[in-house]
């Protein structure tokens, strides 16, 4: 995603792309503008300009992908257009029209209103709420596959078994809500657990520059949490 | 605080607004396993190989119905299979990846299957088939069930665990 964002094709593939990444990856940006003083409302004009200039100066399209992840990039540029706003004192305010990337606002403020209260910085709550709308965005992601597929009550009842719980649920117990066999309750929990790396490790991919960096990412967003 | 939800895994709080519910460290504990078949992560976070479990055989080897592991060791596992179509009990031995990646070995590994496969004893199993699939080097044999002497009879034994069952 990353690689089209950031791609030389400036054009709508491009503007779509950055919108799903802003789609997935606004909340850190918000969370951060919050942990950094703003109130309510100047936190949600900064993400809507921050966004805003990204997509107008297309950013990304001067993006070096030797440069490292996706997620540090825009903390650096977030960085750069706060300190940017602070300078400016905010006399201006940009665009008037309609915002062009639609932030569910009440969704942000109670999202951020149980972060816990304590002395993270900033940078660290940015990443940390990278971390979770990464699983956010995967998560989303396996379930509509599910469901597209008529599996849904399939997820449900299998999910815990990503986070590695679901042998203490019980495999005969799921077997029997489900009319299931034990061994195909097992190998349905093999599948997804599988397919659910597998969207993890593609979806973190698109933010890193290379394949073997996946790894590192991750370990890196497990540290945050 | 009250009431704190912990993760069943791992024993962590969950945070709230964890996605589905679920902790957020195991999840992306399970994106860092580079093979969700045959790899477990320990205690400080490194990859060693373990082998398999029987669901995980299954959902690579669907021609095959995986019944049990019989014995496992440093360099594989060994599960007792059915082959669906034939209706006749085999012997699966699974290696771990890293050993598939290694060329020499696969190269020697692939000599001594073949070189398996033209022997006919009743004390040897016969090699079937062999290759990779799903990033695991695999071999599967049968072997001549009525014909193996009762002194073999003895725990660990492949071809007589494929007899007894």
């Amino acid at each position: 995603m990353v690689l089209a964002a950031g791609g030389d094709h400036a054009g709508t593939n491009t503007r779509r792309a950055l919108e799903e990444l802003i789609r997935i990856y606004w909340f850190p940006v918000y969370a951060y503008a919050r942990r950094q003083g703003q109130a309510t409302g100047g936190a949600e004009d900064l993400t809507q300009d921050f966004f805003t200039q990204l997509l107008e100066k297309n950013s990304l399209a001067g993006l070096d992908r030797s440069k490292g992840t996706f997620r540090s990039f825009l903390l650096a540029s977030l960085k750069h257009f706060l300190a940017n706003e602070r300078d400016k004192g905010r006399a201006v305010k940009r665009g008037g029209g309609v915002p062009p990337v639609a932030l569910d606002a009440l969704d942000a403020e109670a999202r951020y209103a149980i972060e816990p209260v304590d002395d993270m910085t900033p940078e660290r709550l940015f990443d940390r709420r990278w971390a979770l709308a990464v699983l956010d965005q995967v998560l989303a992601r396996l379930r509509q596959e599910y469901s597209d597929t008529g599996k849904g009550r399939l997820f449900d009842h299998l999910k815990d078994a990503l986070a590695g719980s679901a042998e203490s649920a019980g495999y005969a117990e799921i077997a029997a809500r489900l009319g299931m066999t034990e061994g195909a309750v097992k190998v349905a929990v093999h599948r997804m657990r599988r397919r659910y790396r597998d969207l993890l490790r593609s979806e973190v991919g698109q933010t890193v520059d290379s394949p073997h960096q996946v790894g590192e990412e991750i370990a890196y967003l497990l540290k945050c949490l | 605080m009250i009431d704190e939800k912990k993760c069943p895994q791992c024993g962590r709080p969950l945070p709230e607004g964890s996605p589905e519910g679920l902790c957020p460290a195991c999840l992306l504990k399970l994106g860092m396993e580079t093979n969700t078949v045959g790899y477990t992560t320990d205690a400080s976070g490194g990859a060693r190989w373990a082998p398999p479990p029987v669901e995980a055989v299954a959902a690579s080897f669907p021609e095959l119905e995986i019944l049990e592991m019989i014995g496992r060791g440093g360099m594989g596992a060994v599960y007792k299979a059915r082959e669906r179509h034939l209706d006749r009990l085999v012997a699966l031995k699974i290696l771990p990846p890293e050993i598939g990646r290694d060329e020499a070995f696969a190269q020697r590994f692939a000599r001594e299957a073949q070189a398996m496969a033209k022997l006919n004893h009743p004390n040897i199993v016969t090699i079937h088939s062999f290759g990779q699939r799903g990033g695991t080097g695999f071999r599967s044999a049968c072997n001549q069930l009525h014909a193996l002497p009762m002194a073999c009879r003895q725990a660990g034994c492949t071809a007589c665990h494929l007899q007894t069952r």
